[in-house]
């Protein structure tokens, strides 16, 4: 009975010793703490836009749109479940998922960013291909390979159908 | 009636309503109310009855059964009110779209005014969502 008196009085003591409970939240930031995934923010610099995010997206928050010209990846945070797998599956690493958590709107189609990439164009028939970036990062994986001079940067630059037209033709030549 | 208006911005009650979402907002609804955030400090307490509420706080994609629930839950809060579409399924039913018993997000049942997007969102979002929200009676009383 003594101790339980004891320990009341010292809980009593330490509660008066310690300040208030409460967060002052809306006076005094409460940032969110490390690792939390919050607000997805993209690298412009380091993305190629193979679009890896929006096949990956459990809520199809990601969207890839293609006009020809431009590739557009477009995030819609009203509709982001902040699970991190594009951060995941992302091959360049250019996704993060930041601290950033309050995105409070009134207008929902106001919370959306987007990455704008250059798509390349066939050198042969003029069809969109790939966007220029992610072109000269599949050309770069492939440098080692023994290849005529001047081949991959021509080959590169075609779409699917007429690569196949180009190899058939220089195999028929015997010139590969 | 400036009385009225001044006790709405200085102690709106909120009545919080789950159509269908998965308690992960409901939680975090209850979390605000802890003293561990207190909205009590601006006035906000959390009511039984859509009759006595001014803040609507809605959860969740709207299903196919809660959907006459919630429009009789609208029209029994007095007006003017504000709507807070609590979590990414509110906002636009999130990973719940396309499927069969899901005729959501709540924006295309009743007026929604403020959206809080996040799974779920965080307690402090939550207060932020609120406050914006009585930042629309203030805009009425200018009117």
């Amino acid at each position: 009975m003594k101790t339980v008196k004891f320990r009341i009085i010292a809980e009593v003591l330490r509660s008066l010793a310690s300040r208030a409970y409460t967060l002052k939240y809306p006076r005094i930031a409460s940032p969110a703490p490390q690792g939390f995934r919050g607000k997805l923010e993209y690298d412009i610099e380091k993305c190629t836009g193979c679009a890896a995010c929006v096949q990956n997206c459990p809520a199809s928050a990601l969207k890839s749109t293609s006009d020809g010209n431009r590739r557009t990846i477009e995030v819609w945070y009203g509709k982001c479940i902040y699970c991190g797998r594009c951060e995941e599956v992302c091959p360049e690493k250019a996704i993060t998922l930041t601290t950033t958590y309050s995105l409070v709107t009134g207008r929902k189609e106001d919370i959306k960013s987007s990455v704008q990439l250059e798509i390349n164009r066939c050198s042969r028939c003029g069809k969109p291909i790939s966007t220029a970036k992610q072109i000269d990062k599949v050309r770069l994986q492939v440098k080692d390979l023994v290849l005529p001079e001047g081949y991959d940067a021509y080959i590169s630059s075609l779409c699917l159908d007429c690569r196949k037209a180009v190899q058939a033709e220089l195999l028929l030549a015997g010139r590969i | 009636m400036k009385i009225f208006e001044w006790s709405r911005r200085k102690s709106p009650w909120a009545f919080h309503l789950n159509t269908g979402s998965c308690n992960n907002c409901d939680i975090e609804i209850v979390d605000v109310l802890t003293p561990r955030f207190d909205v009590e400090r601006f006035g906000i307490l959390l009511q039984g009855s859509p009759r006595h509420a001014d803040v609507l706080l809605v959860t969740g994609p709207v299903t196919r059964q809660v959907l006459p629930r919630l429009k009789r839950v609208y029209e029994q809060v007095p007006k003017p009110n504000v709507v807070v579409a609590v979590g990414t399924c509110a906002t636009s039913t999130g990973c719940y779209e396309g499927s069969y018993n899901v005729v959501g997000p709540v924006d295309r049942v009743i007026p929604v005014d403020v959206y809080v997007p996040g799974c779920p969102p965080r307690p402090q979002a939550i207060i932020d969502g609120v406050v914006a929200a009585l930042g629309k009676f203030k805009a009425e009383r200018s009117d």
